[in-house]
This record gives structure tokens, sequence and C-alpha cells, in this order.
């Protein structure tokens, strides 16, 4: 059995020497954390007031999901002290009104328009979509030196199917109304935390989910932030690409250029082949892992750690998606074709399946979509055990992904031809 | 009595209906270079695909070193034991020389040694050059170093030296002959006329799927050759006419003459008679070559490209 391991350090050494294996696998997926966690993060200022309008209410005259969602997550930053008026008055005449009364104090009020809920929806989706297809381009067109141009082209797919779902939302521009006085030196500071809180909203909502822990003294509350959600995000999508592009494009390359053939001709047994790649795979998702993990501490002070439901659910996704890699392989002779079909189905799924924004806050035929993608439940699983801790959505996701990394890893072995016609 | 290696006895491969290999038999002794010659498409590499088990046979029996090649159980072993030279052998690109060959030791029960192998094979300067970058000539000498990595008793070189310059072609036919002087036995593809007759001992001519001539190169050439030829250069009418007085076989080609001839007392013959007449043009004697051989069989010849013409 001595050579499995010798199989598994050759696909090892050559896919981390070849310049865009290492990119793809490890470069990129750290450039999108960086990124993400750079734009997509809130900040905090002291104590201000401000009125809230909410017109966007259901048929029922309630205040929409989403808009006391967003409400939340403006109370969250504990730099605002909130009151609410009723829809139907006029904030100028309410302000002119309260100004009268009060005398010296100002008003600040901001207005949810109706239909907040709705342009949400899709606008978050495709801001992110915008985003990643933009960091996509840009490292492709900065780094094209590290793309083959097989590779390249098979990208260039991606992000155009990226763009094109993009543009396939409805414009996403919810206009927040925000009444100040103009001599309101508090008022400035109170629309940079509102326009804060707008930029990271769907994270905050993510970050709802508190996290207790305590000391001897005091109890801390430690609210999660977006970049706890990237981290395996991230390592679940990037898993899922190395198997489904990565895997692809090497063992369809493997094929036309006979080298399996040649291996074939040796006592090697597909089984032996396999596996080997597998392993490959996996040690390369725990790379992955561990410098995302490491990444996300130095930079972004996170506390993502590797439990055993993890290491368990790390494990299965890898064989998981290596048996998808190996039966797309098995399907497609042609290296570029091969490639193309990878990055047809590795982009959608990277976008759709929750693992850079919650589903929560896309359309709800698209939920239903993601619940159908195995990336769904790899990052869910992922976050389960290695944000939230909870450990028995880690187990029923590491459950779906169990059977099906058996099923494809048989369907890949099937299809793996160890023998011409 | 030489020992058979191989035995292929009336074996067919179709692909549909169509017959690439139709009832072949053949056998390879230990020991020899036995050679595959024919233009392309001729049914060479399904043939050694199928000795080498990588390819399922429709018909007939092939044994390879006493283990029948339909017995799943003996596939391994038989794998163990040969060496195999795919056309355009390609290995991992991003590993180097050494590492490669490694790789392919490391698959066998039994292996040689690698620093060995590089040595004989001229590669030491190379060995930790990585497989990508090397030229199309060295690529093809790391493809015989793995044939080689498990120290097989039957070598299969398909094509060894097509794509190659002349010079590199010489030395891997060296490095060929090198093989057979080490006891082992070489099963060889070629659709160069030249190749099949400086190498090997025995020769199938394989065209179209059929084995149309088997034998030695001596007995392929005394069968099917012409006879000896001598050309008298510029002879012209005078000497045509002065030899058709003693044989009917002389022909003109442009200005020279030919005669054809099998024993060297008609050379004697020849040339009192051209004296008598004051006559002594140049002259210079051609031998029959594996291409008459080959044109005699088959009715054409095989381009350098492998086309049948």
């Amino acid at each position: 059995m001595s050579r499995i391991p010798a199989i598994f350090i050759a696909v090892t050494r050559n896919w981390i020497r070849s310049r865009s294996g290492l990119f793809f696998t490890i470069f990129f997926p750290l450039m999108l954390l960086v990124v993400f966690g750079l734009v997509f993060s809130g900040g905090s200022a002291g104590n201000y007031s401000i009125q809230i309008q909410n017109r966007d209410l259901t048929p029922s005259g309630n205040p929409s999901t989403l808009s006391l969602a967003f409400i939340g997550a403006l109370n969250q930053t504990k730099a605002l002290g909130i009151s609410s008026i009723s829809p139907s008055i006029d904030p100028r005449t309410y302000a002119q009104s309260n100004y009268n009364f009060f005398g010296s104090q100002s008003s600040r009020i901001l207005v949810i328009p109706e239909g907040f809920q709705a342009s949400l929806l899709n606008g978050t989706t495709k801001t992110r979509l915008i985003v990643t297809s933009g960091t996509l381009s840009f490292l492709v067109k900065n780094f094209s030196q590290f793309i083959p141009p097989s590779q390249k082209q098979g990208i260039e797919t991606g992000i155009a199917a990226l763009n094109s779902t993009a543009a396939a939302f409805p414009g996403g521009n919810v206009s927040l109304l925000y009444y100040s006085d103009p001599s309101d030196s508090g008022g400035q500071i109170v629309k940079q935390i509102v326009s804060t809180v707008a930029n990271s909203f769907n994270y905050r909502l993510v970050g709802a989910t508190p996290i207790v822990t305590f000391s001897d003294q005091s109890l801390i509350v430690k609210r999660l932030s977006s970049v706890d959600y990237y981290v395996p995000g991230l390592i679940g999508a990037f898993v899922m690409t190395n198997g489904i592009i990565g895997l692809t494009s090497v063992a369809t390359e493997f094929k036309r250029r006979g080298v399996l053939k040649r291996l074939s001709a040796t006592p090697l047994s597909r089984f032996e082949w396999i596996v080997g790649n597998v392993l490959s795979q996996t040690v390369l998702a725990v790379a992955l892992t561990v410098v995302m993990i490491l990444a996300g501490r130095l930079i972004f002070g996170v506390t993502t750690t590797i439990d055993f439901y993890a290491a368990i659910i790390l494990f299965a996704g890898a064989v998981l998606f290596a048996g998808i890699g190996m039966l797309l392989a098995g399907l497609v002779k042609d290296p570029e074709a091969a490639n193309g079909l990878g990055n047809a189905i590795a982009f959608p799924m990277m976008f759709l399946s929750g693992s850079f924004w919650p589903l929560d806050i896309m359309p709800s035929y698209l939920q239903t979509v993601a619940r159908a993608l195995p990336l769904f439940y790899f990052s869910d699983g992922l976050r389960a055990s290695m944000v939230t801790g909870n450990t028995s959505i880690a187990l029923s996701d590491f459950a779906v992904i169990g059977v099906l990394a058996v099923a494809f890893i048989l369907l890949g072995s099937l299809v793996t031809s160890w023998r011409e016609k | 009595m030489a020992e058979t290696v191989i035995t292929v006895q009336n074996l067919v491969k179709k692909y549909g209906e169509i017959p690439a290999v139709d009832h072949v038999s053949f056998d390879v002794n230990r020991g020899e270079i036995f050679a595959f010659l024919g233009p392309n498409g001729a049914g060479k590499t399904t043939t050694i695909e199928i000795i080498e088990c990588l390819r399922p046979l429709t018909q007939g029996s092939v044994s390879v070193l006493g283990h029948d090649i339909t017995d799943a159980s003996a596939v391994p072993k038989i794998k163990e034991r040969i060496g195999v030279l795919p056309q355009d052998f390609s290995a991992l690109d991003r590993l180097t020389v050494r590492e490669n060959l490694g790789l392919f030791a490391s698959m066998y029960a039994k292996s040689s040694n690698i620093d060995e192998l590089i040595d004989l094979l001229g590669l030491s300067e190379k060995s930790k050059e990585r497989f990508g970058h090397l030229s199309g000539g060295l690529k093809q000498r790391v493809g015989v170093a793995a044939a080689l990595v498990n120290d097989p008793d039957i070598v299969f070189l398909d094509e060894p030296t097509t794509g190659l310059d002349p010079d590199v072609r010489r030395k891997t036919w060296s490095i060929i002959n090198g093989l057979k002087r080490s006891g082992k036995t070489i099963f060889l593809t070629t659709h160069y006329m030249e190749e099949a007759q400086a190498l090997a001992e025995r020769i199938g001519i394989i065209v179209k799927g059929k084995i149309a001539a088997l034998g030695t190169s001596g007995e392929l050439m005394e069968k099917f050759g012409e006879r000896k030829v001598i050309i008298f250069k510029n002879g012209g009418d005078r000497v045509f006419g002065a030899l058709k007085t003693i044989s009917d076989d002389v022909s003109m080609r442009g200005n020279n003459v030919l005669l054809p001839f099998s024993q060297t007392a008609e050379i004697q013959e020849a040339l009192s008679t051209l004296t008598h007449r004051g006559l002594s043009p140049e002259m210079e004697v051609k031998s029959p070559t594996m291409e008459d051989v080959f044109l005699r069989l088959t009715g054409f010849t095989i381009t350098a490209g492998g086309e049948a013409e």
C-alpha cells in the first residue's frame, strides 16, 4: 500500500508548485477574507438621540421584519438613543412642532421608506455579487501571471456569470430619508452611524447572535463580527472550488496528456489513485483552514476555532468536492471544457449557498435553491461547528455531506477510466 | 528452442463492427527485439496496448510471461514485470525528473536503482529539473527510464523515436540495443523502415489490422525484396545494348542502366561483355531495403509522418 502515499505526495507537490494552484488554494481566499472584512464592517460612536419613522409596513399594518431588524441593528450600536414616531405624520411638521415644544433640542429623524424590505432583499445579494466579481476581476487582472490562459478563460466565464446574475436582480437602491438641523453638530455623526449600519446591515443580522462568556468578575457579551461569518464561509467555498475547478482541470489534464494511462500501466489500481488524490484534497483543505483562521485571528481578531465536528465536516466536504471533481473529469474529456463546466457549477454555488451572506436576506426562491446545493450544508456545518458551536446543526449537516461524499466518490471512481475502450 | 514470453493467437479487436486488429498471431521470444512495422492506423498501438493490459480484447488469446491477460488476477502480476513507454510519454510537469522516476518506482514491489538509471540515460545533469521544462528528446528519455524503473522482463516501446531528430533517434537506438544486451526482451512499434531494420531481429509488418509478413529482416528481404541491382551510371544505349545480349532483365532509368543479379558470376559476365566492347562505365551496387520489401508487400510506402502513401 506504499502506492497511496507516493501518489498523495506526488499530486500534492505538483499542485502546490503550480502558481495558479497556490493562488486559488490559499492566496485568493485570503484576499477575499481581507477585502470582505474591510468593506463590510461597521464602526461605533457616542450616544446620540434619533427618531425613526418606519413607513415600511406589511399589508396588515405591522412594520416589516427587515425594517425592524434594521432598527435593531441601529440599536445594537449602543451609540443611538432611538425613539419612534408615527408613520402617518410629516417629518418636517413633526420637527417643527417638536422644536417649538422643547426649544433647545434638535431633531434628527430617519425615515425608513416603503419597500425597504423588498429592495434590500434584492440589493444585498446584488451588492455581494458585484463586490465579489470586482475583487475577482481585480485579482485576475493584477496577478494574471499566476493563472494559465485556459483557466483564465474559465474564470472570466465565471465573472461574466456573476455579473449577469447581479444584473438580474432589480436595482437595490434603498433611499433612507434623513432629516437633521444643519446647526446640529451631532447630526452628521448620527448620519455616519446610520450609513455605516446600513452598509453592514446584513452582517449585523448575523451578528445578532451573541456568544456569552463568563469570567471571574464580569459578564462579557461578545458580538460576532462579519469576519466570523466569512472565515467558515470562505473555507467552505474554496474547498469546493479546489475540488470542482482545480481537481477537475488537473485530472482532465493528466488524462489528456496520457499521464493517467502511463500510471495505469503500472500495478497502481484505480482505487489507490483516487484515494491518493482525495487525501491530497483534504490536506489542501486543512492548509486553507489553518491560513484562514490565522488570518482571521491576527487581522480581525475573530475567535473561530476548529473542533472535532469542524474537522469531520471539513474532511467529508473535501472528499465530497473531490468526488464531484473526479466525476466531472471522468465525464468531460476536453480540459478546457471541463474547466468551463467546473467554473459554471462552482461560481453560482459559491454565491447562492449562504457561504458569504446569510440565506435569510435572500429572496425565498433562492433560499430554496440554496438548500439543494451541497455547499450550503458544508458552509452551514462549518459555521455551526467553528463559530456558533451548535453541534446538532453541525451533526445534521455532517450527515448530509457524508452521504453525498460517499455517493460522489463512488460515482467519481466509476467514471475514472482505468482502461481504454 | 527459444522461450516465448508473449504469445498472441487470433487476436481480434473491434470498435463497433470495424476491426482495428484482425486475427493477428505471433510470438515474441525472450531476449529478442521484436518490431511491429506499419503505417499510422494499422493497429500497432491497439495491439501493444492490449498486450500491456490497457485495453480489453474482443476475441482471441494473449499470454504474457505465462499469464492469460483476460485473467483479472494476473493483470497486476503482468504489470509488475513489464515496462511501458507509451506514445507521447508524459509525466507530472512540476515534479523533477528524479521525483517522477521515484513516483513510478514506488508503484512496483521491486525497483531498480534510480541513480543508475539516470546515469544510464544520460540524465544526470537534468535530474533536478522539472519534467515540464525538458525538451521533447529529454522527455522521451525520461519515458524510457520510467519504463525501466521496475527492472522489467519485457520493455514495450510504442514509437520510441517518433518526432525525434535523427541525432537523438540514433542515441535512442543505441540505448535500445544496450537494453537487449542486458537481457531484456523488447517489443517496439515503429513506422520507420530503417528503425525496424536497424534494431529488430524479427519484424512483423502490420497493415490494416493484419500481419502481412513476419520474419527476421534477412528472411523478409530474401522473400519479398528485389534482387540486388548493379547500376551503370550514364551507360546509355551502348551499355544497354551490350547487356541486353546477356540478360532480359536489364532496364534503363534515365541514362542509367540497371541490371538485377543474384550471383557474382553474373557481374563477371557483364563486365567482360562490356570490356570486350571497350566500355567501362562507372558502377554502383544497390542492396534491397525494407522499403522495397514493404512496397512489394503492400503496394505503398510510409511517409516520414507515418502515413501510407
